[in-house]
C-alpha cells in the first residue's frame, strides 16, 4: 500500500466560500468571548491595581492586593465556612432527595405524580423569599417556633435560632432537595432494574442487594450529582447573605459583596476582584473533580436507552410511614411560604392569633400594585425573565448544534467557552461585570442584568440543547438540506420545531432561575434597574416586612402561573410526538 | 452527466487520536443521463460516503464531482458548492420523515423552502401529483409519526421527486422493510424513477437489489472500486475473488496454467484434472490461478457420457431448497457446490459426471 501514506490527512481543509453555519460559529464566538473571557481578563487586571485605583485609570501592576488577602487571618475562616456550609447542605439534600426518589421511582408509594410536580413547581419559589420566610419562623426574639416554645414550655430567651451555621446548612438542604430530586430521579430510572433482580434470584437478600448492586452502580451518579450542588452552594449567595451576615458566618460570596458594597468607605474594587480571583480558583478546581467524577460515572454507564418495565417494590407495612415522611418533608418546605402568606395580609408583622385576625387588611397588596418603585421592578422582572431566558435558548440552540454537528476546532472552542460560565462563581462574574460596564451608558439599565442572567445560564443552556441535539438523527437535517433549505431556515423549520419541548422546559429553568436570582440584581444595581428580587432584599431590611412578603407571594405566583402551565404544555408535545 | 473525479476520503481522527483507514481511494465514475446506476458493497465500504459526497453533506479530501457540466466540487479550483445549491433529490436510509410536520408538510419541504420559491397555488398541485404517484394521496394530512415504514419510505420518495431534481440519491432505501414489501418495492421504485427519466445513484448491500434494478453496477470494498458492469457482467465475469464470493455463491479453484491457445482459451490443472477456461492475455503460463465457476454453471449428471471437461464425483450432501437442489460433491481435493433442478433426482452418496463449461469459468485475478 505505497498509496496510503500520500492520503494522511493534513489539518483538516474547508473548500469553497465559507458556509452560513461557519460566520454564524464565528459571530458567536466573538459574542461569547466578550461576555464571558472579557470580563474574566479584566477581573484579574484589577487585582492587579494598586488599592482605589480602577484598571482603565492607571498601568501600575502589584502583587499588593494579593498579599493583603493571603495575609488577611479571616481568608482561611472564610473558605472553612464555605465547605462547611456546602458540604452540609449538599449532604443533607442529596440524601433527602435520594429518600424521596427512591420511593417515587421503585416503590408503590402513592401520589407520585403530585410528588413528582410539587417538586417540579418548587422551581418558582426563590430560595430568598425562603429564607425570609425561615426568618419570621426561627428568629430568636419573635419567631414564631421560639414564641411557641415558650409559651408551651415556659422556657427564657431563644431555644432555637436561625442565625447559625447548622440552620443555614438544613434551610439550604431542604432547599436544593427538589433540584437534587429531579436529577437522582433521572439516574434511578434509568437503571435496568434487571441487575437487581439478578442478584436477587442469586440468593441475595434484599438489603444485600440495594448495598452490593443497586448502590455500587448508582455511586457514581450521585457522585457526580453531589459534586455538581456542592459546586453550585460554594457558590451560593442568597440564603448566606440574608441569614449568614446576621449570624456572623460569612463566607466566600458575602464576603466579596460586603468588599464591594462598603457603607462605611469606597468600595475597594482591586481587592475584591482579587478575592474574586480566589474564588474562581477555588471553583476551577470543583469543576475539574466534577469532569473526573464524570468520566468515571461513564465506565459504569447502565443507561441503555430501552423502556424498562418499572420494577416496583411493595411497602407493605411502610406505606403509610413513608407517605407520611414526604408529606412532612413537603409541610416544611411550605411552613416559611405560609408564614409569609399570613404577613402579607397585616398592616404589622404578628404571630398568628385571634387577635391578629381581626387585623387582615389587603393593604399591602395594593402598595406593591401602585407604589411606582415596585410596579417599576415587577416590570423590569418580567423584561428580564422574558428577554433572557429567551436569548439564552436562541443561542444555545445555534451554539448546541456547531459543537455537536459540526466537528471543527471552532465548534470544540465555542463549546469549551460556552461551558466556562458554569465555572465561574456568580458573584465573581457580577464584579466582573460590573468593571466592564461601569462607565458604560449600558450600567443602570435592565439590559445590563439581562447581559448578565445570558452569560450566566448559557452553560445550561448549551449543556442541555447538546444532549437534546444528540438524540436527533443527523438524517434530519440533512435531508432539509438536500430539498435546499439554507442554515437558518433548517435552523427554524426543523431543529427548533423538533427540540420544543426540551427548549420550553430549558426555557423556564432559566427563567425561574433569572426571577429568583439576586446575585446580579444587587451587584449591579441602580434605582433605576430595580427587579422584584432586589426590590424585596430592599423591602426587607429598610424593614417593611408586610409589603416585602406581599411582594414574595405575587413573585411567587406569578412564576407559579408561568412554570406549571408550561411545563404541562411541553409535557404533552414531548408525549405527542413519541409514535404510538 | 454526473461525474467522479479521483475522489479521496479520510474522515478527520476521531476521539482517541487515532487516523482512520481512507474512507475512498482514488475513486472515479462516469455516470451517463437517466441511468440507474447502482453503488454495492459490504458494510463500511463507502457506499454512503460516496453518495454524502455527492450530495454535498461531506466533502472529499480530494477529488472533482462535475453535475450536468457545472462543477459542484474541486479540490483544486477550491470550489464547494453546499448541499442546498446542487438541486437533487435524496431518499435517506433512516427516511429522515420529520416527525413534527403533516405528510403535505414533508414533502411540501423543498418547495416552501428550497431554491426558486414555488407559487402557492403550484405548492398544493405539486405535492399531490407527488403524492399520488406514490400512491399516498389520501394520507396528505396525516402526521408524519402515524405512518409505516413503507409509507414513509414512499414520503420520502415523494419528497425527493416533488422538485423534479435531474439527479436522484437513495441510500439503501429498501433495507427498512419486511422480505415482501421489498419485492414488491423493487420493481415500483425503478419503473418510477425510469418513468421520470432520473438519473438515479442507488446504495444497497443487498446484491438481489443490486442485480435486478441497476442498469450498471460499481462494486466497492475498503474504498476502492473493485469492478464496474452490468448486472450481467459483474455476476458472469468477476474480476476478483472479491467479487465472485461477494455477488452470488462462487466455487473458487486453486490450480497452475497449463498452456494457452491462441484463440485465448487455455487450460488449467486444477487438483482433479484439467479444465478449459478463457484466460486474460497478461496471464502467464505456469502461474498459479484461481478459477471461478457458479454452483448454478456447473452440469451435473447422473449418467455417463464422454464429454472433453467431465469428471466423476461423489454427492456427500444435498439439501432441498425449494427452488432447486443444493448440493456439494467431492471431486479430488475439492469440495464443489452444485444448484441442481430439483427435477434430477440425486441422492446422497450417489455418483455424479460433472462438467465445467469454458464459457461459465473464470480465471480470477490474483488476491491483493
Ligand atoms: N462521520 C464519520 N466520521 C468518521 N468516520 C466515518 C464517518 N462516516 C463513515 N465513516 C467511516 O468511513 C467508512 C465508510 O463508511 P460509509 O458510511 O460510507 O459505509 P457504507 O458503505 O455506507 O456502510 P453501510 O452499508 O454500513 O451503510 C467506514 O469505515 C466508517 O466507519
Ligand atoms: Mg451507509
Amino acid at each position: 500500500m505505497a498509496h496510503a501514506d500520500t492520503l494522511a490527512p493534513g489539518p483538516a481543509r474547508t473548500f469553497g466560500r465559507p458556509t452560513t453555519a461557519t460566520i454564524m460559529s464565528l459571530v458567536l464566538l466573538a459574542l461569547m468571548t466578550a461576555l464571558v473571557i472579557a470580563p474574566l481578563i479584566l477581573l484579574f487586571r484589577t487585582s492587579l491595581t494598586p488599592a482605589g485605583e480602577l484598571p482603565f485609570s492607571t498601568d501600575v501592576y502589584t502583587l499588593d492586593n494579593y498579599r493583603e488577602a493571603l495575609g488577611n487571618p479571616r481568608l482561611p475562616i472564610l473558605i472553612g465556612n464555605t465547605l462547611t456550609y456546602a458540604f452540609g447542605s449538599v449532604t443533607i439534600g442529596v440524601t433527602l432527595a435520594f429518600a424521596i426518589a427512591w420511593l417515587v421511582e421503585r416503590t408503590d408509594i402513592g401520589f407520585k405524580r403530585s410528588i413528582r410536580t410539587m417538586m417540579f413547581s418548587w422551581m418558582a419559589v426563590p430560595p430568598i423569599v425562603m429564607a425570609f420566610g425561615w426568618i419570621l419562623l426561627g428568629n430568636p426574639g419573635n419567631g414564631i417556633i421560639n414564641v411557641i416554645l415558650r409559651s408551651l414550655f415556659a422556657m427564657k430567651g431563644a431555644p432555637v435560632s436561625i442565625y447559625s451555621m447548622w440552620a443555614m446548612v438544613l434551610i439550604t438542604g431542604f432547599a436544593i432537595v427538589p433540584t437534587a430530586f429531579t436529577m437522582i430521579a433521572g439516574l434511578l430510572r434509568n437503571m435496568d432494574p434487571q441487575l437487581e433482580s439478578a442478584g436477587s434470584v442469586h440468593g441475595a437478600r434484599p438489603f444485600s442487594v440495594f448495598r452490593r448492586v443497586t448502590l455500587p452502580l448508582l455511586v457514581p451518579g450521585l457522585l457526580s450529582v453531589g459534586i455538581l450542588l456542592f459546586m453550585a452552594m460554594v457558590q451560593a449567595f442568597d440564603l448566606p447573605l440574608v441569614i449568614g451576615l446576621t449570624a456572623r458566618v460569612p463566607v466566600l460570596s458575602t464576603q466579596i459583596y460586603l468588599l464591594a458594597h462598603s457603607d462605611v468607605s469606597r468600595p475597594d474594587y482591586s481587592l475584591t476582584a482579587t478575592f474574586g480571583t480566589f474564588f474562581l480558583v477555588l471553583a476551577l478546581i470543583l469543576i475539574l473533580v466534577y469532569f473526573r467524577a464524570v468520566r468515571l460515572g461513564e465506565r459504569f454507564r447502565v443507561v441503555t436507552g430501552k423502556a424498562f418495565r418499572p420494577n416496583l417494590k411493595p411497602l407493605g407495612g411502610w406505606h403509610r410511614l413513608a407517605t407520611a415522611g414526604v408529606g412532612f418533608y413537603f409541610l416544611v418546605m411550605m411552613l416559611p411560604f405560609l408564614v409569609l402568606l399570613w404577613t402579607s395580609f397585616l398592616p404589622f408583622y404578628s404571630v398568628p392569633s385571634m387577635e391578629a385576625l381581626s387585623r387582615l387588611t389587603l393593604e399591602n397588596y395594593q402598595a406593591v400594585f401602585s407604589e411606582t418603585r415596585i410596579v417599576r421592578a415587577l416590570v423590569n422582572t418580567i423584561l428580564l425573565v422574558l428577554a433572557s431566558s429567551t436569548i439564552v435558548m436562541v443561542l444555545s440552540v445555534m451554539i448546541a448544534w456547531i459543537s455537536v454537528r459540526s466537528k471543527t476546532r471552532l465548534g470544540r472552542l465555542l463549546e469549551v467557552i460556552s461551558f466556562a460560565p458554569m465555572a465561574i462563581p456568580p458573584v465573581v462574574l457580577a464584579i466582573a461585570i460590573l468593571l466592564i460596564y461601569l462607565r458604560t451608558p449600558l450600567y443602570g439599565t435592565i439590559g445590563l442584568i439581562i447581559l448578565a442572567h445570558v452569560t450566566a445560564y448559557i452553560a445550561f443552556g448549551t449543556r442541555t440543547m447538546n444532549a437534546a441535539l444528540l438524540q436527533i438523527h443527523k438524517e434530519l437535517e440533512n435531508a432539509a438540506f438536500v430539498c435546499g433549505a439554507g442554515w437558518f431556515t433548517m435552523l427554524r423549520r426543523v431543529i427548533f420545531p423538533l427540540l420544543l419541548p426540551h427548549i420550553l422546559n430549558g426555557w423556564l429553568w432559566v427563567a425561574g432561575h433569572s426571577a429568583r436570582d439576586i446575585t446580579f440584581p444587587l451587584f449591579l444595581i441602580t434605582t433605576t434597574n430595580v427587579v422584584a428580587a432586589s426590590e424585596l432584599y430592599i423591602l426587607w431590611n429598610t424593614p417593611e416586612i408586610p409589603t416585602a412578603a406581599a411582594l414574595a407571594v405575587v413573585l411567587v405566583s406569578g412564576l407559579l402561573c408561568l412554570v406549571v402551565p408550561v411545563q404541562i404544555f411541553a409535557a404533552r408535545l414531548g408525549t405527542e410526538r413519541r409514535k404510538p | 452527466m454526473l461525474s467522479l473525479e479521483n475522489l479521496q476520503k479520510t474522515y478527520p481522527p476521531t476521539g482517541d487520536g487515532e487516523t482512520p483507514p481512507p474512507a475512498l481511494v482514488d475513486l472515479s465514475l462516469e455516470i451517463a443521463q437517466g441511468e440507474f446506476f447502482t453503488l454495492l458493497g459490504p458494510s463500511g465500504c463507502g457506499k454512503s460516503t460516496t453518495l454524502q459526497c455527492i450530495a454535498g453533506l461531506e466533502h472529499p479530501t480530494s477529488g472533482r464531482i462535475t453535475m450536468d457540466g457545472r462543477t459542484v466540487f474541486c479540490s483544486d479550483a477550491n470550489i464547494a458548492v453546499p448541499p442546498n445549491r446542487r438541486g437533487l433529490g435524496m431518499v435517506f436510509q433512516s427516511y429522515a420523515i420529520w416527525p413534527h410536520l403533516t405528510v403535505f408538510e414533508n414533502v411540501a419541504f423543498p418547495l416552501r423552502y428550497g431554491p426558486g420559491g414555488t407559487a402557492r397555488g403550484d405548492v398544493r398541485a405539486r405535492v399531490l401529483a407527488a403524492l399520488e404517484r406514490v400512491g399516498l394521496q389520501d394520507f396528505a394530512d396525516r402526521p408524519a409519526p402515524y405512518l409505516s415504514g413503507g409509507q414513509q419510505q414512499r414520503v420520502a420518495l415523494a419528497r425527493s421527486l416533488v422538485n423534479e431534481p435531474s439527479i436522484i440519491l437513495l441510500d439503501e432505501p429498501l433495507s427498512n422493510l419486511d422480505a415482501k414489501l421489498r419485492d414488491s418495492m423493487r420493481v415500483e421504485l425503478r419503473d418510477l424513477v425510469k418513468s421520470l427519466g432520473i438519473t438515479t445513484i442507488y446504495v444497497t448491500h443487498d446484491q438481489t437489489e443490486a442485480l435486478s434494478m441497476s442498469d450498471r453496477i460499481a462494486l466497492l470494498n475498503k474504498g476502492r472500486l473493485v469492478q464496474l458492469g452490468t448486472p450481467d457482467e459483474i455476476y458472469k465475469r468477476p474480476n476478483s475473488a472479491f467479487a465472485a464470493e461477494f455477488v452470488g455463491r462462487s466455487n473458487i479453484l486453486k490450480g497452475r496454467l497449463a498452456e494457452r491457445g491462441a484463440d485465448g482459451i487455455g487450460l488449467v490443472d486444477l487438483s482433479f484434472g484439467r479444465v478449459a477456461c478463457p484466460v486474460p492475455e497478461n496471464q502467464s503460463v505456469g502461474a498459479q490461478v484461481e478459477l471461478m465457476i457458479r454452483p448454478h454453471g456447473v452440469r451435473a449428471e447422473n449418467g455417463e457420457a464422454a464429454a472433453a471437461s467431465r469428471f466423476r464425483s461423489t454427492i456427500r450432501r444435498i439439501s432441498f431448497v425449494g427452488e432447486f437442489l443444493d448440493m456439494e460433491a467431492e471431486l479430488g481435493d475439492e469440495t464443489i457446490r452444485i444448484f441442481a433442478s430439483p427435477y434430477s433426482g440425486f441422492r446422497e452418496g450417489d455418483a455424479a459426471w460433472l462438467e465445467f463449461p469454458q464459457d461459465r469459468c473464470v480465471l480470477l485475478a490474483e488476491r491483493a
